[in-house]
């Protein structure tokens, strides 16, 4: 009896000792990196924090050119190469405007959208006939697609 | 304090009026002591419960916004206090001292609170900038908010496969509703929701422990527990892991205190929190299924008359996936390249087996890393403290538990074939979350007993110095 006690009492101390010695470790470490945190952004704007770009390797300028070129209910198809390996460009830009145009919604074939969003590609080698193209710069274009009635 | 943070915080509070019902229904507020000490767990059930019907709604074409939640609250409330004016066994109402142990308690809770004071005024100010914060979790919520429902392209068409169509909506279905109040889509304030899993946590499992393990322990272990860097540092990136591991320690906990005490209220509460588990994340089903499995075995060995209502909340908590697995059926969505499936095949299992000893000492490495604090080192105090004091069945649970779900996780990098050094790279930092915050959570009912122990043992030679010193002190 006396050894159960001797030993309960010990591995109490032990979790005493671990529980205090981990709070002690962390605590202002963490509290730390969220004071750094909250310096690093309360600076901007509500509205910039709000709609933030996300942050990916394609400029911001490049999503708001897009942005601005779709109209209500527009369908978009994203053109971009694709090297099939994991964070290809095309799967990138997918993910990044997926998002950022919501609620306008992204389609899997070409023939489906009603705008064409290029980037680092020309949109006349999709095959399909179109109203207007609008150009940022080479490579990187919106293109409204002509659907046939 | 903005528009937008206020209407979300409304949102909450009506979250934690469902909860209340629920704690009120099950008995578990019928003191003022007891109704204090809940309040964290009514949260943390209303969250969960939020959370469980947003997701299951959001396939059926409902939203759920502020009017639904009102109605949502104002019904269990009700059904709430219904249950418990039927309650005709007098509960006492005696007064309940507050002990030195609570006063401690309030006092490591008080820091507690500095901590998420300061997260808030962090997480206020963060925009979505974390890649699958955006990219999978925040599209899906923004998607959520703008169609009402996930019945449309983005949750089913191949377009959108790199959103990770096959994870389920328990999170952004929850911010979908938060948008939903808040009239706007705000990815800054929305980290306040996340933060709020982090109270929810923090007062459910001290609601959950309650006079069963000391107050001033189950404080000091909330207290480590969201003070390791990557808790509030992951939760704030809008990845749905910590959340996870928030819901399915909770589970944990409640099914290891229902082993411990068979206390009836503990199983629906486990069934909620692994349910909520289950539809945050595909692995949440893995890390359940690692609680419910060894139970059962055990229960089946030594205790049968039990094993029938363990099955009953097993099914339970299967039932609350099975809408979203039929959804996923029928519009078939993949977990990707992780099928478990795969596991039945010997062959590959043989192909892919050199990717087993780099997972295994990446997961390792990752569980027994300096950032967690010493949260392992207590996880294993724990279970040894629980083996001195002879809860055999606490101790085979939680080791249990902790074995399965590692080798569960092993598996789950063993079957895929992604790059294994971009998986590991890109995932295990993440996915031990749930390991290392479900073993904490488990502590201070592991170590419950010998500390009640050492108390007792502590006054008693207090007692006895006591009466050796009286003579001297106070001659007679």
């Amino acid at each position: 009896m006396r050894a159960y006690r001797v030993a309960c009492a010990l591995v109490s101390c032990l979790v005493l000792v671990t529980v205090v010695a981990s709070i002690v470790r962390s605590l202002p470490a963490t509290t730390r990196t969220l004071v750094r945190q909250r310096q690093a952004f309360e600076r901007l704007p509500a509205s910039v924090r709000a709609g933030w770009a996300p942050a990916m390797p394609f400029s911001p300028t490049v999503i708001a050119f897009y942005a601005l070129h779709l109209r209500p209910g527009d369908r978009f198809y994203v053109q971009a190469p694709d090297s099939g390996k994991l964070g290809n460009q095309r799967a990138s830009l997918m993910l990044a405007a997926g998002y950022a145009l919501l609620p306008h919604l992204m389609v899997s074939r070409p023939d489906e959208a009603d705008v064409v969003l290029s980037f680092k590609a020309n949109p006349r080698t999709l095959g399909l006939f179109y109203t207007s193209v609008d150009k940022l710069v080479d490579g990187i274009s919106v293109a409204r697609v002509a659907h046939v009635a | 304090m903005s528009r937008e943070v206020l209407l979300l915080l409304l949102a909450n509070g009506l979250e934690l009026c469902v909860g209340l019902g629920v704690v009120l229904a099950l008995g578990l507020a019928d003191t003022s002591m007891a109704f204090a000490a809940r309040l964290g767990l009514a949260y943390g059930l209303g969250l969960a419960v939020t959370g469980i019907l947003d997701a299951t709604f959001a396939i059926a074409r409902v939203a759920i916004g502020l009017p639904e939640l009102a109605l949502l609250a104002l019904g269990s409330l009700l059904v709430g206090l219904l249950r418990r004016s039927q309650r005709t066994a007098a509960v006492a109402q005696t007064a309940e001292p507050r002990t030195g142990s609570t006063l401690l308690a309030l006092g490591i809770g008080a820091i507690t609170a500095g901590l998420l004071a300061v997260a808030a005024g962090a997480y206020a100010v963060t925009p979505l900038v974390q890649w699958d914060g955006w990219a999978i979790w925040g599209t899906k919520a923004q998607a959520l908010y703008d169609f009402g429902s996930a019945n449309g392209p983005l949750f089913t068409s191949p377009a959108y496969q790199g959103i990770q169509q096959s994870y389920p909506l328990l999170l952004p279905a929850l911010e979908a509703t938060d948008y939903r109040a808040m009239g706007a889509v705000d990815g800054s304030v929305i980290h306040l929701q996340l933060l709020l899993f982090a109270v929810a946590f923090a007062g459910s499992l001290f609601g959950l422990l309650w006079r069963r393990a000391p107050s001033e322990l189950i404080a000091l272990c909330v207290l480590a527990i969201l003070a390791a860097s990557p808790v509030l540092g992951q939760l704030g990136s809008n990845y749905a892991d910590i959340p996870l591991a928030f819901e399915i320690a909770l589970g944990v906990v409640a099914l290891a205190r229902w082993l411990s005490d068979d206390e009836p209220w503990l199983l629906p509460v486990a069934v909620v929190f692994l349910g909520a588990g289950v539809l945050t994340k595909n692995e949440g089903s893995m890390f359940a299924a690692a609680a419910l499995l060894p139970l059962l075995v055990y229960l089946a060995a030594r205790d049968r008359r039990r094993v029938l209502r363990l099955l009953a909340a097993a099914g339970a908590v299967a039932a609350i996936l099975i809408p979203w697995r039929i959804f996923t059926s029928l519009n078939h969505l993949t977990a990707g390249d992780i099928r478990f499936s795969n596991a039945l095949h010997p062959e590959l299992l043989s192909a892919h087996a050199s990717r087993v000893a780099p997972t295994v000492q990446s997961l390792v490495d990752e569980i027994g890393g300096t950032s967690w604090g010493l949260l392992v080192p207590l996880t294993a105090l724990g279970v040894l403290a629980a083996f001195i004091a002879g809860r055999s069945a606490l101790t085979w649970f939680a080791v249990a538990w902790l074995f399965l779900s590692f080798a569960g996780l092993v598996l789950v990098y063993w079957i895929s074939s992604l790059p294994l050094d971009w998986y590991l790279g890109t995932s295990a930092y993440r996915i031990v979350a749930t390991l290392v915050i479900g073993g904490a959570s488990l502590t201070p009912l592991l170590a419950a007993d010998a500390w009640a122990e050492s108390k007792k043992a502590l006054h008693g030679l207090r007692r006895t110095r006591g009466r050796a010193a009286r003579p001297e002190t106070f001659p007679a």
